[in-house]
């Protein structure tokens, strides 16, 4: 600790300094633009050394190859892959995986399988930071699939849709947008960031069609026309519809909603286990809109 | 931001069994009893009457696996953690794809790894194979 007399002195010695400017503090210095070497001891070679290629030539542009065709003429653009590094991806999960999954508990029937579920299985990655904007079934193993599930894939095919029904089962394709995949692909972690729970968006232009058709049983199609492609499907394939209780294999999230029994807007605290929500009328009708 | 620009918050009565639901399990469960397993996984029942076994992998699988390697030209399906006679499993289980497949098969022990290598794709085969001895 400074004495009394130490803190005196500094305070006689600021008085009698420099004020302080560029010229005397350590700040970043870029570096000048390089000049030739001019002058007496400057001169002769000007920086280039003795003789040599890098004394006598004036470098060409780069990628000149010498008068042939540069690589990156050469090579023609390729139209299927505009826009590729912003394509929507969904990894597959088959509908043999999904049924060993039930076999081996590694996954509850009992509850709707969605796309946390699926990660939370251990058994899934999803990185929707690299694209990835949630699961696609496909139909490896439909002969196979038998369990009853109410199932929710972003995106799945009229045949494993056909398989899903035909084993008593429900099947929605819902839309997350990026804020609500962080939420869904790993919970514990979001809840962790005490951040509230997004308010999920609707899909994009161009996913707006795939997701209000009742054929692909889309979450904002019309609930009685997707009863009405349940029956049409399971005549073009061939089989008996069974009936479907009420109950966990028809249980539909809002499609504002990520969590199911949880509203967005609000905030878990896992370690109190407590929820909260804000009292500000604005704000909660814009959560609950 | 301060204390009193954030938002007046309140507590909400939820099911906690909602957000209990979100949160995967630490462990690899064990698969309880099932009258069928309809995607052809059956759970290990055990042999007494084979002096050899093999031990499952930490998801309850059989531990056979198709090796592939020189950019697809050359399989191998393996088969890990032979516990007991290894030479009695592989010479019954050479055998049984000999048979099947009417072909010589090359095959290989390695008594300090616990595996035996065949040459070729026939992991079902082998799975079927050890699961019709229970194993």
């Amino acid at each position: 600790m400074a004495s009394r007399a130490g803190q005196e002195k500094a305070l006689r010695l600021l008085r009698h300094l420099p004020r302080v400017a560029l010229n005397n503090i350590d700040h970043p210095n870029p570096k000048p633009a390089s000049r030739r070497k001019r002058g007496a001891h400057g001169g002769d070679t000007h920086g280039a050394g003795d003789k040599g290629s890098k004394a006598r030539q004036h470098f060409a542009r780069a990628g000149f190859e010498g008068g042939q065709t540069p690589f990156y003429i050469r090579i023609p653009r390729e139209d299927p892959y505009k826009g590729h590094h912003l394509r929507r991806e969904y990894p597959p999960v088959s509908l043999h995986q999904l049924q060993l999954m039930v076999d081996t508990d590694r996954v509850d029937a009992g509850r709707q399988i969605d796309l946390t579920q699926i990660c939370n299985s251990g058994l899934f990655r999803l990185e929707p930071l690299r694209r990835q904007f949630g699961f696609q079934l496909t139909d490896e193993g439909m002969d196979e699939f038998v369990t009853p599930v109410n199932l929710e894939v972003q995106w799945a095919s009229e045949r494993v849709i056909a398989a899903v029904e035909r084993a008593g089962g429900t099947i929605t394709t819902a839309f997350y947008d990026m804020a609500s995949l962080q939420a869904m692909v790993d919970p514990e972690r979001f809840f962790k960031r005490g951040v509230p729970i997004p308010r999920r968006a609707l899909p994009p232009q161009d996913a707006v069609g795939y997701y209000t058709d009742p054929s692909t049983r889309g979450y904002l199609a019309d609930p009685e026309q997707v009863a009405r492609h349940r029956l049409t499907l399971a005549q073009k394939y061939g089989y008996e519809l069974p009936k479907v209780k009420e109950g966990p294999l028809t249980e539909r999230k809002d499609p504002r909603q990520i969590f199911f029994g949880l509203e967005p807007g609000w905030l878990v605290n896992l370690t109190d286990k407590q929820v909260w929500r804000v009292k500000d009328p604005v704000m909660s009708e814009y959560f609950r809109s | 931001m301060l204390a009193e620009e954030l938002p007046a918050v309140e507590p909400v009565d939820v099911d906690w069994s909602h957000v209990e639901r979100l949160l995967p399990r630490r462990t690899v469960p064990t698969p309880t009893d099932k009258a069928a397993y309809p995607s052809g996984w059956t759970p290990q029942r055990g042999n007494p009457s084979l002096p050899y076994s093999v031990r499952r992998s930490v998801n309850h699988m059989l531990p056979v696996y198709l090796r592939i390697m020189e950019d697809g030209v050359k399989r191998l399906t393996v088969v890990r953690n032979v516990r007991g006679d290894i030479w009695k499993l592989h010479d019954e289980l050479k055998r049984h794809l000999e048979e099947t497949n009417s072909r010589y098969i090359a095959s290989r022990v390695n008594e300090v790894s616990l595996y035996v290598q065949f040459k070729g794709e026939y992991v079902q085969q082998v799975k079927d194979w050890l699961r019709e001895r229970g194993l």
